[in-house]
Parts: C-alpha cells; sequence; structure tokens
C-alpha cells in the first residue's frame, strides 16, 4: 500500500531538553494511526511537528512521497485539529468551515458547494449563520473538523479532539468521526491518552512514552501480545508479574482453595466494583504487595482470603514476544 | 441602596461638573437658562481654532498610528515569546512614564534644532509618542496574552500565510486592545500642551496651544465650549477610526459590541 | 529554522527599542548639559542648585502635591472599586465614571478654577468662603489631579476585581476570617502591586507635570515644574542649566523611589503565582 506519510529519526528539542527520540514510523493511505501513551510524553508536540508548527531539531517528513521537512505550516497538505475547537469566535460558522477553502484555487461554486456538503456532513446546515458561541461543545467540536477536512487533506491530524466532552458524547463523536474518516478515505494521525479510544477509532496502535514509540501495532497485536512491561501497565488488561513477564486478565481466575496444578498468589478481597454492568473485585496480593481487579462470581466477599491462579503457560514474557515480530 | 449611592457620588464629582460645561456652553453669557448658541457660534467663528483642530487630528492620527504599530509588535512579542531579558524590557518600557516629561523635552530639544526637527509637527509627533507608547505597549501586551497563539496557529493550518493570519483573525480578534489604544493615545495626545509648546516652538499650533490664551479671556461660554470640544474630537476620532475596521475580510455583522 | 525563532521577538521588539532611544537620549543629554554647562565637567550647577532656595522649597512643595494626590487618588479609587464592582461592570457606569478621562488636564484645572476660584461656584457655599484654586498650600492642584487620577486609579484596579477568584473570599470566611482578614488575605495581595504600580506612574507624573500648576497653582510657592520651565527660558540662557539640573535630580529621586517599589512588587508577584 501507498505509504502517505513516512517519519525518519526524527529528534526535537527544547530548551529543557529532548522531547522527541528519534521517532519513526509511517501511516498508509486511508489508515488511522492511533497514537496513545501517558501525558507529557510529546503526543502533541508529535502533532505540532507534523503540522509543520514546530519544525523537528533533526530528521525528516516525507508526505505522499514529497519532502516536508522544510515546508512551513500553510504550505503543507495537513490539517490539525486541536483539543479545543478554536473556532474564529467573529466568524459565522459557516465562514468557519470555509476558511482554508479561500486560499485554494478553485471556484466560487465550487466553494460554496463544498461548504454545503461539508455543513451537512456534520449535521449543522442550519447554523450556518449562527457564531461559535451559541453552539455546544460537541457542535464546536464538529465544526472544527469539518474545518479540516473541508480542504481534503492528505493527512489529518487530531490532538484529544473529544476529551473535552463528556462521555455519552465522546463514544458517539468517535464512531463518528471513524465512519467519516474510512468514507472519504482520509489518513490520520489521532492522539488520545485513553486506551479504548485509541484501539476503537485506529486501525493501527502507536504507543508513545517519553519520546518514543514503545510498541507499533494493530490493536489487537498490542493488547494481546505487549511489547514491553511499560506498554502492558498501560493498557491495564494484563498483569505485569515483573519487568519480564505478565499474565492477559482472562487467564487469571480468583479461587479459594489452594491447587497444586497452578500457579498462584495470596490475597485479600478489598472490596467490590462494577464496570459496565459487571462486579470486580479488587484484591490486595500479599506478597507483591499490590492490587488487582478481576472480575468475580457473586459468591466472593469482601474480606475473604483468596488465591489468584492461572495455568503456568499463560504465564508470557515480554522478551518472547520481541523475538516473534 | 449602593446603586444609589453610586450615581449620587458620580452625579456630584462626575456628571455635574461636565455638566456645568455643556450648560454653560449653550447659554447665552451671565446666564444659566437663556438657550443661546453665541458661546459655539463664536468658536467655530476663531479661525485659529479650525486650523488647530485640523493640525491636532493630523498630529494624534500620526502619533495613534505609530503607536499601534509600536505596540502591536511589542506586546506580541513580550506577550508570545519567551527570551532573555523579557523583565528587564518589560520594565523598561514603563521608563518613559515614570521620567518627567519636561526632563526628556529639554534634553532632546537642542538635538530637535539641529536636525531640523524643532518647530515641525514631525518633531511634535516624535515627542508626543513619550507619555502614549509605554500605555500602548500594556494594553497590547495584554490583550495578546488573552488572545494566546493558537488561534493564528490553527489558521495557519488550514492555510493562511502570516498577512492573512493578521489580517483574518489577529485584528479582528485584538479590537478592543486596538480601540483602547485609539481611544488613549488620541487623548493624550489632545492634551500635551508644555511639550508641545517647546518642541513645536509656537509654529505647531494645536488645540490645546490655542486653549492655554483663551483662559486670561473672561468669555466663560466660549471657553466651557471650547473645554467640551475636547471631549468631542476624541469621539469623533474613535468613531470613525472604529469604520475602519469594517474594511477587515470578517467584519463581524452581529453580536455583542464590546466598547473598551 | 531555529535561530529565526530567537531573532524573532526581538525583531518584533526593534520598533519599541527604537522608541526607547528618544527619552534616553533626552534623559542623558539633559544629563550631559547638566555636567557640561560649558564644555567641562563641574558639578558646579548642582552646588547652585541646591544651594537655590527657590529650589528646595519649590522641590517640597511639588513633593508634598504629588504625595497628597498619589495617596488620595489610590485611597478614594481603591475604595470606589471595590465598594462598586456591580455598577462598574455594566458599560453605561463604567464609561460614566471614566468620562473625566476624556478631558485634557487643562481642562479639568479650568473646572476647579471655575468651581473653587474665589467668587467661583462653588467656594461661596463653602464655609470661610476662601477659594482653593491659586492657593497657596495647593489644594486647587490637588483637587484637579484627584479628579482625572481616580478615575484611573479604577481603570487599573478594574480588571484585577472583575477577573479576581472570588474562592478567596469565600475561602478566608469559611476559615472563620474577619472583614479585615478578608481584605488582608484575599484581596491585598492581588490589589497592591497594581496600587503600587499604578501610584508610582501617579506619582511621577504629578511630580513633573506642568500644566495643571501653571494654571491652577499659587504664585508663590511654585512647583518645580513651572521653576524650571521659566529657568529653561530665562531670557540669558544662564539658567538653563539649571533648569536641567533640577530635572535630572527629579528624575533621580523618582527613579529610586520606583525601583525600590518595583523590587517590592516583584517579590509580591513572585510569592502570589508561587504561592498558587
Ligand atoms: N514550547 C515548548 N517549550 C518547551 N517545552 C515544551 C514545549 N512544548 C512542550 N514542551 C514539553 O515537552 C514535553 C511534551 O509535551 P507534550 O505537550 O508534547 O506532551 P503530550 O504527550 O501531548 O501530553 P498531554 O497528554 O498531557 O497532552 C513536556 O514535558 C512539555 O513540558
Ligand atoms: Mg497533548
Amino acid at each position: 500500500m501507498n505509504k502517505m506519510i513516512e517519519i525518519r529519526d526524527a529528534t526535537k528539542y527544547f530548551d529543557a531538553g529532548e522531547v522527541l527520540k528519534d521517532v519513526s514510523f509511517s501511516v498508509n493511505e486511508g489508515e488511522i494511526f492511533s497514537v496513545v501513551g501517558p501525558s507529557g510524553g510529546g503526543k502533541t508536540t508529535l502533532l505540532r511537528c507534523l503540522a509543520g508548527l514546530e519544525t523537528f531539531s533533526a530528521g525528516e517528513i516525507s508526505i505522499d512521497g514529497d519532502d516536508m521537512t522544510h515546508k512551513k505550516a500553510n504550505e503543507r497538505p495537513v490539517s490539525l485539529v486541536f483539543q479545543e475547537p478554536l473556532l474564529f469566535p467573529h466568524m459565522t460558522i459557516r465562514e468557519n468551515v470555509g476558511y482554508g477553502l479561500k486560499f485554494l484555487d478553485i471556484s466560487k461554486k465550487e466553494k460554496r458547494k463544498r461548504i454545503d456538503d461539508f455543513l451537512n456532513i456534520v449535521g449543522l446546515p442550519e447554523y450556518e449563520n449562527r457564531y461559535p458561541r451559541e453552539l455546544s461543545g460537541g457542535q464546536k467540536q464538529r465544526v472544527a473538523l469539518a474545518r479540516g477536512l473541508i480542504l481534503s487533506p492528505k493527512l489529518l491530524l487530531l490532538d484529544e479532539p473529544f476529551s473535552s466532552l463528556d462521555r455519552k458524547l465522546r463514544e458517539e463523536m468517535r464512531r463518528w468521526v471513524r465512519r467519516l474518516l474510512k468514507e472519504k478515505n482520509i489518513t490520520a494521525v489521532f492522539v488520545t491518552h485513553d486506551q479504548d479510544e485509541a484501539m476503537q477509532v485506529g486501525d493501527v496502535i502507536g504507543v508513545f512514552r517519553e519520546g518514543t514509540f514503545e510498541q507499533i501495532g494493530s490493536p489487537e497485536k498490542v493488547y494481546e501480545s505487549p511489547q514491553t512491561s511499560e506498554v502492558a501497565r498501560f493498557f491495564g488488561d494484563a498483569w505485569v508479574i515483573d519487568e519480564t513477564r505478565f499474565i492477559p486478565k482472562r487467564n487469571l481466575s480468583i479461587e479459594r482453595i489452594e491447587i497444586e496444578e497452578k500457579v498462584q498468589w495470596r490475597g485479600i478481597i478489598e472490596g467490590a466494583r462494577f464496570v459496565k454492568g459487571y462486579r470486580f473485585m479488587e484484591i490486595f496480593l500479599d506478597d507483591e504487595k499490590e492490587h488487582i481487579m478481576l472480575p468475580a462470581p457473586d459468591d466472593f466477599h469482601t474480606g475473604e482470603n483468596v488465591y489468584v491462579s492461572t495455568d503456568a503457560s499463560n504465564i508470557r514474557t515480554f522478551q518472547q514476544n520481541r523475538e516473534e515480530r | 441602596m449602593k446603586k444609589i449611592l453610586f450615581w449620587i457620588i458620580v452625579m456630584l464629582f462626575i456628571i455635574s461638573p461636565v455638566g456645568i460645561l455643556i450648560l454653560q456652553s449653550f447659554t447665552s453669557p451671565g446666564s444659566w437658562t437663556e438657550f443661546s448658541l453665541y458661546g459655539w457660534r463664536g468658536l467655530f467663528e476663531t479661525a485659529r481654532l479650525l486650523e488647530a483642530t485640523g493640525t491636532s487630528l493630523i498630529i494624534g492620527f500620526f502619533v495613534t498610528v505609530i503607536n499601534i504599530a509600536v505596540g502591536m509588535s511589542a506586546g506580541k512579542a513580550l506577550a508570545l515569546y519567551t527570551f532573555q531579558g523579557k523583565t528587564a524590557v518589560d520594565t523598561l518600557f514603563v521608563m518613559p512614564l515614570l521620567v518627567p516629561i519636561l526632563a526628556i523635552t529639554f534634553g532632546v530639544h537642542i538635538a530637535m534644532i539641529r536636525i531640523g526637527l524643532a518647530d515641525t509637527a514631525l518633531g511634535v509627533i516624535l515627542i508626543h509618542l513619550v507619555p502614549t507608547a509605554p500605555y500602548s505597549i500594556r494594553i497590547f501586551r495584554n490583550g495578546y496574552v488573552s488572545l494566546g497563539r493558537r488561534m493564528q496557529e490553527q489558521a495557519e493550518t488550514l492555510g493562511a500565510s502570516a498577512g492573512r493570519t493578521f489580517f483574518d483573525i489577529e485584528l479582528p480578534l485584538l479590537k478592543p486592545s486596538v480601540q483602547s489604544v485609539i481611544f488613549l493615545t488620541f487623548v493624550i495626545s489632545l492634551s500635551q500642551y508644555v511639550i508641545t509648546s517647546i518642541i513645536g516652538g509656537g509654529t505647531v499650533v494645536t488645540l490645546a496651544m490655542v486653549y492655554f490664551p483663551f483662559l486670561d479671556s473672561a468669555d466663560t461660554t466660549l471657553i466651557a465650549a471650547f473645554s467640551i470640544w475636547f471631549a468631542v474630537l476624541p469621539l469623533l476620532f474613535y468613531i470613525t477610526a472604529g469604520a475602519a475596521f469594517r474594511l477587515l475580510p470578517y467584519p463581524r455583522k452581529s453580536g455583542r459590541r464590546e466598547l473598551f | 529554522m531555529k535561530l529565526s525563532a530567537r531573532i524573532k521577538p526581538w525583531l518584533l521588539l526593534t520598533p519599541a527599542l527604537l522608541f526607547l532611544l528618544l527619552p534616553l537620549y533626552g534623559l542623558w543629554s539633559a544629563f550631559r548639559l547638566s555636567v557640561y554647562p560649558d564644555g567641562k565637567l563641574t558639578g558646579q550647577v548642582y552646588v547652585r542648585l541646591f544651594s537655590h532656595s527657590d529650589f528646595l522649597l519649590s522641590f517640597l512643595y511639588s513633593l508634598w502635591v504629588a504625595a497628597a494626590s498619589t495617596f488620595l487618588s489610590l485611597l478614594i479609587g481603591w475604595f470606589f472599586t471595590r465598594a462598586f464592582v456591580p455598577m462598574l461592570e455594566r458599560t453605561g457606569g463604567r464609561l460614566t465614571v471614566w468620562l473625566p478621562m476624556v478631558f485634557p488636564h487643562f481642562v479639568w484645572a479650568y473646572l476647579v478654577l471655575l468651581l473653587f476660584q474665589e467668587g467661583g461656584l462653588v467656594s461661596g457655599l463653602l464655609p470661610g468662603n476662601r477659594a482653593y484654586a491659586n492657593d497657596p498650600e495647593g489644594i486647587g492642584i490637588i483637587l484637579t489631579y484627584m479628579g482625572k487620577e481616580i478615575p484611573f486609579v479604577i481603570l487599573m484596579l478594574l480588571p484585577v476585581y472583575l477577573t479576581r477568584n472570588r474562592l478567596y473570599d469565600d475561602l478566608t470566611e469559611t476559615l472563620g476570617g474577619s472583614w479585615f482578614s478578608k481584605i488582608r488575605d484575599a484581596e491585598l495581595p492581588f490589589v497592591t502591586p497594581v496600587l503600587i504600580e499604578t501610584g508610582i506612574i501617579i506619582f511621577a507624573f504629578t511630580f513633573g507635570a506642568y500644566e495643571v500648576p501653571a494654571l491652577v497653582g499659587a504664585t508663590f510657592p511654585e512647583m518645580l515644574s513651572i521653576l524650571t520651565f521659566d529657568w529653561f527660558y530665562s531670557g540669558d540662557w544662564s539658567e538653563r542649566p539649571l533648569a536641567f539640573a533640577a530635572m535630572v535630580f527629579l528624575t533621580t529621586v523618582i527613579g529610586v523611589i520606583s525601583l525600590l517599589l518595583f523590587h517590592f512588587i516583584n517579590k509580591m508577584r513572585r510569592n502570589i503565582t508561587e504561592g498558587l
């Protein structure tokens, strides 16, 4: 497949230190690349460099085969949608959506048609003459997306675009955005710090920590076979035994008794939690001095001593994963 | 209750003094009730007044334009960039307000004579920058601080050049700051008597230069009209300048109006 | 690219820095002319200045007028602002209060003259039937400055009160703070820097301004600005160096005072921002 964007050995220094360290990756045409990682890791900086708002200290970037390393932001075929919608408050919704078209060499009629199209796509045609302050947060973010997408950018960058929305709306927007991007076959880099969101929206996931990718792969691959303990810990659905070994949580069970042929850790149930309709137990492991949350049948109760158990074959090592690849 | 107290105070100390001037300007001399345009007619029949109004407007215009240019660029640097010596520069820009203006004017006077700026409007414009530019720099700095840089960046990623970003985004969103600067600068420029008289040397006759000798006449009606004229001019100037904003690519069609 | 990012702010600052040359040159030139009155370095002018009885009297008189005007403007402006925030929040109230700023100082001086001079509209109503314009105590000058500067104080302070986090009030109240400690702990830390800064500007201005004392000042004693202006335009130019020296001295006094106060503000600002 055609590589739409390619980054080679990108490095970025600020006065305070190195924020991006030898970052290399590529995204294929029409693919959505989710970048997920803890706060302060450098995700926003990476996007700003891709957009041309900052320059890499070293490294190269090419888009659709053209070298973009020294191009300014307004010369790159890239749109960036920030965390806040940043609609221009003195322009109507229509003017906002059509703003980028002013710099393209197309006819007035064509411009008008495209704006109408996109107002329809984001479902806000009747708002065209309103001002941004009259819109809700979700509506504003949709306008911001339309404003970026209307330029048919070769690359769309999204920096936590839903983080200022409430949970329900966020879920809705994820599905909507993914469908839209797929429909228009748009290549996108989507930054988030929410692992669910990353997996739901992205075709490929990159786990970004401390200025570099820990692992890049399909959502399933990253989820099932984390390459490092950090990736496993970040996704939170595997129990990291130590720096080399982990067990997927679904392979763990809770037992009341010791079982000879299983590997077991002793612990005490500290409380029950309910997540999306399922009952979980928070267990404190005595020897590891660590909490773990596991689904549990109803007849387990707070205060009980239990054993967290698994078959030895379920224990995987990060090293092993690495070699597989 | 508080509201009443507020308006009583405002009435006593602000509205009534100004009201007295207005009243005096529209009544015949020696009377408080008899309506008359004697004061205003007299004012506009003073040939020097109209000429001086023109001079003041021209000088005020250039002082304002320079203030906007200087204040905007410096305010932007102070608000949106980090650089060494920022605090020092920031403090330095207040300095002209703290040095007695006579000290500065005495000092530059001889140099102005030498390079031929004394007794010229340009010399007066330059010296009027001293009591105005520090305010403009601060106003724009605060404006840029609250504007931030994200809006401009957003425009840039949509393909706008630096110039387009300035006219489409920055200028309209900084409109309140620009308006404050226009108003304040013009008022201050209009109020300068002594420095105008030293640098202008009696050749550059602004309104203030006409007003001072006027006060020796006992014609209170005429003086009242003249005094009011000083407040009318900035308002006219302000409104005209506000109209210029309509020329921008995105004049706001509706929405809340900001005055300051 | 990296280099241009460093140069950019300085490019933007260039016009303003060029502008600064004007007051800096003026000040330096005034200083030079005060120590090189006849082409050679001498402190003679300053010796003459300080032994001049008119000068000392004018200096102290100006100090009194400037200090009184500044103090009263700050105090009244502050009380007025904090008492009437809700009315000042509305455009109408705000613009009315700022109305005096539209008028030049000399127009306000004329108003004081009109109202308070002998036989003026207000002075007739006051006990003792005395004039408060052209008076030797400088009350006329102080009144004029108050009329113009109180709105200015309000202009500077209002944003502080409009944006200040009112949670601090509630916080000190829930912590059992009294009315006094509410002002001291929740208000003063934010207001003081602005008050001081505004105060310095007003003080420096009233200390050296010419227009107002020229209209409502007494013939004796004279404000420093009037005295130096006369020296500057004295017929035979023999007293010009005195004018330069007096202004340099005045600048030094204001400079020292403001340096101390700015130092104090910066310390205070740091405490606030670090404490948040
Ligand atoms: N303009 C800048 N100058 C100096 N340091 C910066 C600048 N921008 C970002 N940094 C630093 O770079 C690091 C990465 O910041 P960045 O905003 O890219 O992280 P992030 O992964 O987007 O975090 P978050 O998830 O919280 O948005 C941080 O330590 C930040 O302080
Ligand atoms: Mg970020």
